[in-house]
């Protein structure tokens, strides 16, 4: 279609040339839709497609502060170069007006801190990160205290919902409150995963594992500031090294933003102090979705936000709402209770070499919005993270039956370790994988360290995932050969244990 | 130009360089393309199209609002070609030429040795200038206007020689060979 549109133009333009074209119209035609049509399609490489990207805007930044000092210096000069008696009459207006401005816009103490929320990533010698699989890894987002090793946790609030709704009564996280309900107690399945689709080709024998970076220099910074702070009881310039940890900052009023910057995890987070948000419940599923806002609306309102408070979405992909956790809600309500949430969640999928991360319960990993959609107003923002990396290579896993067992490994239920037999036998089919990165920490020495590897990910089929809410939606297997060995030796990890139907599982 | 284009680019004169990430997103592919289109050599075009995108948020502020964005991005990017084979003065490979993925036919065609010798032969006497308004005007649609900015000739002459180009071809060779020629030929 676009191509006819394109033949059309190009041929109105020649008979405007030269009307004796219009004779070889069908000549012409040919000759041209041909060249349209093998129009060569360049292969473009995604991966530098996006470290471009960040190369483009961190000279940016870089061009943005040497401008801003060079108006600051351009200012002082001018400034000095005038001549005594004009400098001397205007010495009152000065003081009176110019200097609080000047102070406001052109204060030495200002700080400008390059955006590290650019992706960077600087390459260190192969295995340079040591055992990546220690037995301590949790899913990268997974609150403070939860399990370790709980595998089907995901960062996404749809799968966590499914898997541990107790988490999402009132007040449960990502700003999203929802009512108590019953829940539905859940067959013990023994799930056996498929794939029928051709294998896919693994022909790195090594791959790239990036370990994020912890940042020191912005909390050195902020550090400095307040070491030149004198205050009549407290002398900061005193303690040595100063460095900041968390800050938080608030503006005035009930309903102001609060920002809390978290320079241990290199993290920042946005919060409007809302108070309780009640949900409308009792509707049935589809009244529940067609009762929220448009997309593009709640990713409009997110936008707009990113815009204004100059937060650089760059390393992130196309935003998306989350709402599919609403119908799980629904369907894992004993009482088929639904509800209208008032706030919805963007998440911007965070994006390495192009391709986006996922946590191991197969969410997507990205930063998070929170839209009132009765105020039509962000809630919070959370999850925006530095993003400096070191890059080392590992070694890879090439054969793609090796990575089909390691699912059966890896994803079967915790229950069937005990007992086989336990439930009732369904298969799942998976779709085509497709390459991503799998988000995940590391405990060590007291220390969390926070991995991004490549992984495939193959979608769990639609129909059957909505048949069984407890089965993730997408299942996410490492390509590094030591993780995936390590898997093979621990078999599957824990998932919330069912809560039995009588007779089943019982003790024998 | 678009809503969007526009304001970015008001956004990036106005010291909000962030903004340029848009002007990136809008025009990466294409430039790469036409790069591409130019070498015929990945990593050639790549380091190309880096020096063309680092120029042109250097240079932003000087970009006159009244005139297409996008043929002021060719022009800085047929330039940085320009340049890197004024200074470096490098060869292609034959096997490059394999990366753009041409259609079977084409590739079937071009088994031929002693044909694609012949239409080499031919193609010389097309000028680099007559197949870069080709190029142009078909793969990117582009306008004579954009296209008169970037190689630097007024419209009406581009016009002419694209009108001719095509006549000339219609008349003495096979249109496929001439795609696989625009490929092959710098």
């Amino acid at each position: 279609m676009e191509n006819e549109k394109i033949l059309d133009n190009i041929l109105s333009d020649l008979y405007q040339i030269d009307p004796s074209f219009k004779a070889m119209e069908k000549e012409l035609s040919a000759l041209i839709a041909k060249l349209l049509e093998n129009k060569p399609e360049i292969m473009i490489n995604e991966n530098f497609k996006q470290e471009l990207k960040a190369q483009v805007l961190r000279k940016a930044e870089e061009l943005k502060s040497q401008k801003q000092l060079r108006r600051q210096a351009t200012f002082s000069w001018r400034f000095a170069l005038r001549p005594v008696a004009y400098v001397t009459a205007g010495i009152g207006v000065v003081l009176l007006v110019a200097m609080p401005w000047m102070l406001s816009k052109n204060n030495p103490q200002q700080l400008t801190l390059n955006d590290p929320f650019i992706f960077n990533a600087q390459e260190v010698e192969k295995n340079s990160f040591g055992k990546l699989a220690l037995g301590d890894f949790t899913p990268a987002t997974a609150p403070e205290g939860s399990t370790s090793g709980l595998k089907q946790l995901s960062q996404s609030s749809q799968t966590n919902l499914a898997q541990n709704p107790s988490r999402y009564v009132a007040g449960g996280g990502e700003g999203i409150s929802a009512p108590i309900n019953k829940m539905m107690p859940y067959r013990a399945y023994n799930i056996i995963y498929t794939y029928k689709g051709d294998p896919v080709e693994l022909n790195e024998s090594q791959l790239k594992v990036y370990k994020r970076k912890s940042e020191t220099s912005q909390a050195t910074l902020v550090g400095r500031m307040f070491s030149n702070l004198k205050w009549e009881g407290l002398n900061f310039a005193k303690f040595s090294g100063l460095l900041a940890q968390y800050v938080t900052l608030k503006e005035p009023g009930n309903s102001g933003y609060s920002i809390s910057l978290d320079f241990n995890n290199g993290m920042v987070s946005i919060n409007q102090d809302m108070g309780m948000v009640v949900a409308v419940d009792n509707l049935d599923a589809q009244e529940s979705i067609s009762s929220l806002p448009p997309d593009d609306k709640v990713i409009a309102i997110a936008n707009r936000f990113l815009a204004k408070y100059g937060i650089n979405a760059a390393n992130y992909g196309s935003p998306e709402v989350q709402k599919q956790w609403i119908l799980r809600a629904c369907r894992a309500s004993l009482e088929n209770r639904c509800y209208i949430p008032s706030s919805l969640s963007v998440i911007y999928p965070m994006l390495v070499n192009g391709q986006q991360i996922y946590d191991q319960g197969g969410g997507k990993v990205g930063m998070n919005i929170t839209v009132d959609t009765t105020s039509n107003k962000v809630m919070s923002l959370w999850n925006l993270k530095t993003q400096n990396y070191q890059s080392s290579f590992y070694e890879a896993q090439t054969d793609f039956n090796k990575i089909l067992e390691a699912i059966q490994k890896i994803y079967r239920p915790y229950y069937n370790n005990y007992d086989n037999n336990l439930g009732e036998t369904i298969e799942v089919e998976l779709g085509e994988p497709q390459r991503v990165y799998e988000s995940i920490t590391r405990y060590q020495n007291g220390k969390t360290e926070e991995f991004v590897v490549p992984a495939l990910l193959f979608p769990v089929k639609e129909n059957q995932a909505s048949q069984y809410y407890y089965s993730p939606e997408n299942i996410v297997v490492p390509l590094i050969t030591e993780m995936l060995d390590f898997q093979d030796q621990q078999g599957p990890q824990p998932v919330p244990m069912p809560m039995f139907e009588s007779g089943q599982g019982e003790a024998k | 130009m678009s809503e969007q284009e526009q304001q970015a680019i008001l956004l990036c004169q106005k010291g909000n360089l962030e903004a340029f990430g848009e002007l990136y997103d809008l025009y990466f592919n294409k430039i790469y393309r036409f790069v591409y289109y130019k070498t015929y050599h990945q990593e050639t075009s790549q380091d190309i199209t880096s020096e063309t995108f680092l120029k042109a948020l250097k240079a932003i502020s000087q970009f006159n609002t009244k005139g297409s964005f996008q043929a002021w991005l060719f022009k800085i990017a047929r330039n940085t070609v320009i340049d890197f084979y004024r200074t470096r003065k490098q060869t292609v490979n034959i096997e490059d030429v394999w990366e753009l993925g041409a259609s079977s036919d084409l590739a079937g065609e071009l088994n031929n040795r002693e044909q694609y010798q012949k239409i080499k032969q031919y193609m010389q006497g097309l000028t680099l200038e007559q197949r870069e308004i080709i190029t142009l005007r078909i793969w990117e649609n582009l306008t004579y206007q954009e296209i008169a900015q970037i190689i630097g000739k007024n419209e009406g002459a581009c016009k002419m020689i694209y009108s001719r180009t095509i006549k000339k071809v219609k008349e003495e060779m096979n249109p496929a060979l001439f795609v696989l020629c625009l490929l092959m030929l710098r």
